[in-house]
């Protein structure tokens, strides 16, 4: 028993127990405390160190978090006075850590994690770095993780990071939250960064097998709808991922064979997600307020349904497609939109949408390719259709989508 | 910039190359591939199989010839390209897609122009 509760691994999981829920909230209250983000990942960061070499001898104290933030602020004091700046910040700083010693963990530090994140995708900020911004602050993910993700050298990503958070304090970005008419422009550079992370990892093929950060994605869109709870938007993009992450466990075969979305084993889809996913579309449309997300999620709740029905409704697929073309245009709407003619048996429709797109931009977008090469051979052009799946093939970095894509060659 | 993709490919991989069903997959991912990154690419060559290798040294006026590479791994170098890109970030874009990242791995390194020597 004792040595469960006090030996270095019992401190080391406790650790990052302690550290998985409130990292980002720490960092949040320290960032809004300090005006520098870098500042209070240092802080933290000692926090955790510390938490690692002392824990595991004294004990895991009966409030970890708690013990983590008096750590951290503690740092952050420290480090301010040493650089002699930011006096009334300190000084604010260290009459809180007094008054919060006794107060419970979860109203002495309010959840300020929402804020950051608006912080973190504010408009001046590069659109490239704000999804690693916020992955960095709020789940405390390093620079080699995040580089990985959106294929960018870790020394890169780990320097556009810290321009960033320089970017932050330089200006005086502050972490407060704007006012709810404000709210409604700076949220979809939020939802569209969260979105990004779970773009990270897709690879072609329509509903393909995400790794990347997935989950991350899941959690932050959690994190926002718990924050913003009648936002429709928000519990669109929730719908959303929580849809296509409950196909996980069917989009490939044990021996690791990709599985398209219409061949997979509904069986297989988690219903507990599913269900999450429902929920999120129902309370939105609530709001009739309809956006990006919740159409994308619509469609994906279309796909959902197969689970019950054994069918897929292809028409409703192909309005929701039509009506996301219309007002939310990007390539891969596009590019679903030309697919689910094929569903109805209009190869020729969907292949006049494909080249609307141009040559450029789709030069090395891997679905544009794979779908084209489908529409293609439906429409009995094998030549033209053999040359753009060479292309989709090409293109593929998922070694599963690749042999997936050799194998279906006539 | 110039961009050189060293190629390292698994021993399977080069077992692939010689014939069978698997070699037609093989030959054929990399055409694609090499399709695939185009005008981006401007030179490149496969190589023989590692035993193929010689490796000289010269020491104190005395030869050392070995059979087989340099640097003996599991990995070996199959092949390279250059790419004509504008950033290591573009580089790896076109390093993501090709095969042997999947099997083996690909090494980038920037070419110094030589003007600049």
């Amino acid at each position: 028993m004792s040595s469960e509760r006090s030996g270095p691994a019992a401190a080391a999981r406790a650790v990052e127990l302690a550290a998985r829920d409130s990292y980002g909230r720490l960092v949040a209250w320290l960032t809004s405390r300090c005006g520098d983000i870098a500042m209070a990942e240092d802080a933290m960061a000692d926090a955790l160190e510390r938490a690692l070499l002392t824990w595991p001898e004294q004990g895991i104290p009966a409030r970890p978090e708690t013990w983590l933030l008096t750590t951290a602020r503690r740092r952050v004091i420290d480090g301010a006075r040493r650089k002699e700046t930011r006096t009334r910040a300190v000084d604010r700083l260290r009459v809180e850590a007094e008054e919060a010693v006794n107060t419970p963990f979860r109203r002495a530090l309010p959840d300020r994690r929402l804020e950051l994140m608006v912080l973190c995708a504010h408009p001046d900020i590069g659109v490239g770095v704000r999804t690693p911004l916020i992955l960095q602050t709020v789940l405390g993910l390093d620079a080699k993780r995040i580089g990985e993700a959106f294929l960018v050298a870790p020394a890169t990503m780990g320097q556009r990071l810290v321009r960033a958070k320089r970017q932050i304090r330089d200006m005086g970005l502050s972490l407060e939250l704007p006012e709810p008419s404000d709210l409604g422009e700076r949220l979809p550079h939020v939802l569209e960064a969260i979105y990004a992370a779970y773009g990270t990892g897709w690879d072609g093929a329509m509903d393909e097998g995400a790794r990347g950060l997935s989950e991350e994605a899941l959690w932050l869109a959690r994190l926002v709808v718990h924050a913003l709870p009648e936002e429709p938007e928000a519990l669109g993009l929730l719908a959303l991922i929580s849809f296509a992450e409950s196909r996980r466990a069917a989009r490939r075969t044990p021996g690791g064979l990709f599985i398209p979305l219409d061949e997979q084993d509904t069986a297989l889809w988690d219903h507990d997600l599913m269900l999450e996913g429902e929920k999120a579309v129902w309370i939105a449309a609530k709001y009739t307020n309809p956006g990006r997300f919740q159409i994308e999620a619509s469609i994906q709740s279309v796909h959902a349904h197969r689970a019950r029905s054994g069918r897929t409704d292809w028409p409703a697929i192909h309005r929701m497609y039509a009506t996301l073309t219309r007002f939310y245009p990007s390539i891969g709407a596009t590019i679903g939109y030309a697919a689910s003619f094929g569903s109805l048996d209009r190869v020729h429709d969907g292949l006049a949408v494909l080249d609307g797109l141009s040559a450029e931009k789709v030069a090395r977008h891997q679905p544009y390719w794979a779908v084209r090469a489908h529409l293609l051979r439906r429409a009995g052009d094998v030549a033209a259709a053999d040359i753009a799946l060479e292309r989709a093939i090409g293109l593929s970095e998922d070694p599963a989508v690749r042999a997936w894509l050799l194998a279906s060659r006539t | 910039m110039k961009v050189m993709m060293l190629i390292l490919e698994s021993p399977e991989d080069f077992d692939n190359r010689g014939g069978g069903p698997a070699a037609k997959a093989y030959w054929d991912q990399w055409k694609a591939y090499s399709q695939a990154v185009g005008d981006k690419v401007v030179g490149g060559n496969v190589l023989d199989r590692a035993e193929t290798a010689l490796t000289l040294r010269v020491r104190d006026g005395r030869r050392d010839v070995q059979d087989g590479p340099f640097a003996d791994s599991k990995e070996a170098l199959g092949g390279y390209m250059v790419f004509d890109v504008s950033s290591m970030d573009e580089a790896l874009e076109l390093a993501a897609s090709c095969p042997a990242a999947a099997n083996g791995a690909v090494e980038l390194r920037p070419i110094v122009p030589m003007d600049a020597v």
